[in-house]
C-alpha cells in the first residue's frame, strides 16, 4: 500500500492552521450525536456489539474455513472466486476481466479496498473509464484528491469549492445550493450507469453460507453499479467473510447506527449471485475478488488481530479529538482516524507511518464509539512500543538519548533514595527555567518536548515529604 | 497473474498466522423464533405495528397512505401519475391489486404500464418511465423499511430507475423488524439455502449528505417513496 504518512508531523500542523477545514470539520459532531441517539433507542444494543464482536472474533479465527465455504457458496451459484495475494494481483484480475470482455466503461461504486490497491490510476493507464459514482467520491474525483473520511469522502470541500469544480469540469456553471449539484451529478451520472458494461463495488460483508454480497448504502448508485451492467466484480478484503445468513440481523441493527447515525441507511443489498433464469435486470456475470495484501500479517499477531473486526464505519474518526482538528488527508493514507494508525502501519509498514500511532490522545474515545469494540488504544501503545523499541525486522527508532533517560529513570525509580536526593537537586537546578510554576523549555536534547507545551515543574516540596509531615503532625 | 497460486499462497499465510490457536466458541445468532410463532406474534400486534411503520417511514422522508380498498389504491396512484404527467409506468408482473387489471385501468387515463412480461427491452422502458410500482415481500415496523425479494417479473430496475417508487403493501406484509423477517425468510429458502438473487432493503427516498452534509433527497435513486398501505 502506498502511503504519504512520512510528512504527518509537518501536514497535520498545515491542517491546523486551515480555517476553512476546520469550519467543515466541525460538522462532524452532527455525526456522534445521531449516533448516540441512534443507539440509545436500541433496547438491546451493548448486547448487539457483545454479539457482532464475539462473531467476528470467531470468523477471524477461522479463517481459512470459511473464505472456503464462502468460495463454495459462490462457484455454486454460478459465480467466479479469485484469490489475490497483493494489489498487483487484484489489479492484474480486474484488468484482465475488462479486456477479456472489451469493457471500457466501469462504474464503481465507494470502496476503500479499491483506493487501497489504487485501482482507478490502474484501470486509467489501460485506457479503460473508471467512474466514482458515490456523490462525494465523484467531486473528489473530479478534483483529482483523494477522500478524506470514510463517509463523506468530501467533507473537506465547502459548497463554493464544488461549485467551482462542476463549473470547470462539468460545464455547469452558476451552481449554488447542494441541491442543483446533486441533480447535474445524477445526470451525468446515469448516462454513465446505462452504457457501463462493468460494476465495481466493495462488499460490507460476504456470507460464507450462502455467497451473499451485504452492500450498505444510502445515495442508489451501488444498486445502480449491480443492476445495470453486465458484469459486477466485488472486491473485499479476506476479513469482510463472516459465517452465517442470520448473522446479518445482527450487523445490519449496529452498522448504519455507528456510520451515520440512522437506523437503517436507505438501501441495503444482499447480492446473491448474477441474474437467475428469468429476470430482467441484474448482473448477468458475478465476480468476488478476495484479497489479503498485508491482512494475513495482521492475523499472525495476536495483539494487532482484532483490528480485523472493523466494519469501517467511521465512528472513531468522527469522536476522535485528533481527527476532529486535523481531517483525513494529513494522515498520509486511505485509512485515516484511529483505525487509519493501526491499519495504516500494519499495512504499509511502521517505518513508512511510524507518527501515527502516536496521532492520538489516549483517551479511548475510538474505542468506546466503535460497534466491536476494538482497543484501539491498546494497540496503538503496541505500536509506540514496536516503535521505539524495536520488534522483528524494524530496530528501535527511538533516539539513543531517549531510550538512555528512560532507563536510568526505570533505574532511580526502583530505589527511593536515590530518587529523592535526584528530585530534591532537580528542584533546586530548574528554577532558572520556570515560569509561572511551569517549564517552558527544556534544556539540551530534551527540548523537543517543550516546543509545543510545557512541561510541570518539579514541586518544590515532594508528596512524600508533605505525606510525612502530616503523619508526624 | 494471479491463479491457483495466489489462492494457495493466501490460504497458507492464514492458516500459518492463525496455527496452534484456540479457537474462541462459535458466536450464538440472535434468538430465533418459529415463523408460525413469528406469524400468530406479528398478527396480534398487526395495528400498533402498522403505525410504527408510518411513522418510521415518514420520519426518513417517505409517504404513507392508506387505501380502504384496491380501487382507493388505484386512485391514489392515478393521483401521482396524473401530477407527474407520467405516460409511462414500470411494474411487477404480480396482480398487485386483487381484483384490478392495472394495465387495463392506467391505459383508459392513457398511462402505458410496462411488465417485464410484455416487453423484452424492459430495463430501456424502466430508464424512460416516471413511476415504479411494486409489491413488497415484508414492511419492517420498527424501521419504516419495505423488503423486496427480486425474482422473474419482479426486476430491481422498478424501485430504482423512476424517480418515484410506489410499493403496494399488504397489512399481512408488516412485521417487527429483522430479527422477524430473518426466521421468516429462513423458513421459506431453508431446503436449498439460496437467498433470492438481490435482496433489497429500502427505508426512504435516495438521500445524500456529501455536499457540507445538507441532506439532498433523489441523488441516483427515486425522490420520491410512496407505500400504499391495502386494506
Amino acid at each position: 500500500m502506498n502511503v504519504q504518512s512520512q510528512t504527518f508531523i509537518h501536514d497535520s500542523a498545515v491542517a491546523v492552521g486551515n480555517e476553512k477545514l476546520q469550519v467543515r470539520l466541525r460538522v462532524l459532531a452532527n455525526y456522534t450525536l445521531k449516533r448516540n441517539a441512534a443507539f440509545a433507542e436500541l433496547k438491546d444494543g451493548e448486547a448487539l456489539r457483545d454479539q457482532a464482536r464475539a462473531i467476528k472474533a470467531e470468523a477471524i479465527h477461522n479463517l481459512d474455513s470459511y473464505l472456503l465455504q464462502l468460495e463454495e457458496s459462490v462457484v455454486r451459484l454460478g459465480g467466479k472466486v479469485h484469490w489475490a495475494r497483493h494489489g498487483e494481483d487484484a489489479r492484474a484480475i480486474i484488468l484482465d476481466l475488462a479486456r477479456k470482455n472489451n469493457v471500457k466503461r466501469i462504474v464503481k461504486s465507494k470502496s476503500m479496498v479499491t483506493e487501497e490497491i489504487e485501482l482507478n490510476e490502474a484501470l486509467e493507464h489501460a485506457g479503460i473509464e473508471a467512474i466514482e459514482t458515490d456523490l462525494g467520491e465523484y467531486i473528489v474525483q473530479l478534483a483529482h484528491e483523494k477522500p478524506s473520511h470514510i463517509l463523506a469522502p468530501a467533507i473537506h470541500k465547502s459548497k463554493a469549492d464544488i461549485s467551482e469544480l462542476f463549473a470547470e469540469k462539468l460545464n455547469a456553471a452558476g451552481l449554488k445550493e447542494a441541491e442543483e449539484m446533486t441533480v447535474v451529478a445524477r445526470q451525468r451520472l446515469r448516462e454513465k450507469f446505462r452504457t457501463a458494461e462493468m460494476g465495481i463495488t466493495g462488499a460490507n460483508f460476504a456470507v460464507a453460507e450462502t455467497g451473499t454480497i451485504v452492500l450498505v448504502e444510502n445515495e442508489g448508485n451501488i444498486r445502480l453499479s449491480t443492476t445495470l451492467p453486465r458484469i459486477h466484480v466485488a472486491l473485499m478484503g479476506i476479513e469482510k467473510v463472516i459465517p452465517s445468513f442470520d448473522d446479518l440481523a445482527i450487523f445490519l441493527k449496529i452498522l448504519a447506527r455507528s456510520a451515520t447515525g440512522q437506523k437503517m441507511s436507505s438501501y441495503v443489498s444482499f447480492i446473491t449471485g448474477s441474474r437467475r433464469a428469468g429476470e430482467a435486470d441484474g448482473a448477468e456475470e458475478f465476480h468476488l475478488v478476495i484479497l489479503d495484501n498485508g491482512r494475513s500479517r495482521i492475523l499472525a499477531d495476536e495483539e494487532m488481530r482484532e483490528s480485523l473486526y472493523c466494519l469501517r464505519c467511521g465512528a472513531c474518526l468522527n469522536v476522535c479529538p485528533v481527527y476532529q482538528k486535523i481531517g483525513g488527508h494529513a494522515y498520509g493514507s486511505v485509512y485515516s482516524g484511529p483505525i487509519g494508525s493501526i491499519v495504516t502501519p500494519a499495512l504499509a509498514g511502521l517505518e513508512k507511518s511510524k507518527d501515527l500511532p502516536f496521532a492520538s490522545t489516549l483517551c479511548g474515545a475510538c474505542r468506546e464509539a466503535c460497534p466491536v469494540r476494538i482497543d484501539i488504544p491498546r494497540i496503538l501503545l503496541k505500536l509506540r512500543s514496536d516503535w521505539s523499541e524495536g520488534s522483528g525486522e524494524h530496530k528501535a527508532g527511538s533516539p539513543l538519548m531517549e531510550r538512555a533517560a528512560i532507563k536510568l529513570w526505570a533505574f532511580a525509580m526502583k530505589r527511593p533514595l536515590l530518587y529523592n536526593s535526584v528530585f530534591r537537586s532537580a528542584a533546586f537546578l530548574q528554577r532558572p527555567l520556570m515560569r509561572d510554576g511551569k517549564l517552558r523549555r527544556l534544556p539540551f536534547a530534551f527540548g523537543g518536548w517543550t516546543r509545543n507545551r510545557d512541561f510541570p515543574a518539579v514541586a518544590r516540596k515532594s508528596f512524600r515529604s508533605m505525606w510525612r509531615e502530616e503523619e508526624t503532625r | 497473474m494471479a491463479g491457483s497460486n495466489a489462492r494457495e499462497e493466501t490460504l497458507a499465510r492464514i492458516r500459518r498466522a492463525l496455527k496452534s490457536e484456540t479457537k474462541p466458541e462459535a458466536a450464538s445468532v440472535a434468538n430465533r423464533r418459529s415463523s408460525t410463532e413469528v406469524k400468530r406474534d406479528c398478527e396480534q400486534k398487526r395495528p400498533a405495528l402498522i403505525a410504527q411503520f408510518e411513522s418510521e417511514l415518514t420520519k426518513v422522508g417517505g409517504r404513507v397512505h392508506k387505501a380502504a380498498s384496491a380501487q382507493a389504491a388505484l386512485e391514489y396512484i392515478e393521483e401521482i401519475a396524473s401530477a407527474r404527467r407520467a405516460t409511462t409506468i414500470i411494474g411487477w408482473t404480480d396482480r398487485l391489486l386483487n381484483g384490478i387489471d392495472l394495465q387495463a385501468r392506467l391505459k383508459e387515463e392513457g398511462i402505458e404500464f410496462i411488465t417485464q412480461s410484455t416487453r423484452e427491452a424492459f430495463v430501456q422502458s424502466a430508464a424512460a418511465a416516471g413511476i415504479g410500482v411494486s409489491g413488497v415481500d415484508y414492511a419492517l415496523a420498527d424501521t419504516g423499511t419495505l423488503v423486496l425479494l427480486a425474482s422473474e417479473g419482479r426486476a430491481r430496475s422498478v424501485s430504482l430507475l423512476p424517480s418515484v417508487h410506489i410499493a403496494l403493501i399488504r397489512r399481512e406484509q408488516v412485521i417487527e423488524g429483522l430479527d422477524d423477517m430473518f426466521s421468516l425468510m429462513r423458513d421459506g429458502t431453508d431446503r436449498d439455502k439460496v437467498p433470492s438473487s438481490a435482496v433489497t432493503f429500502i427505508t426512504g427516498p435516495s438521500r445524500t449528505a456529501d455536499i457540507e452534509l445538507t441532506l439532498v433527497v433523489g441523488v441516483h435513486g427515486p425522490q420520491e417513496l410512496h407505500a400504499i398501505l391495502l386494506g
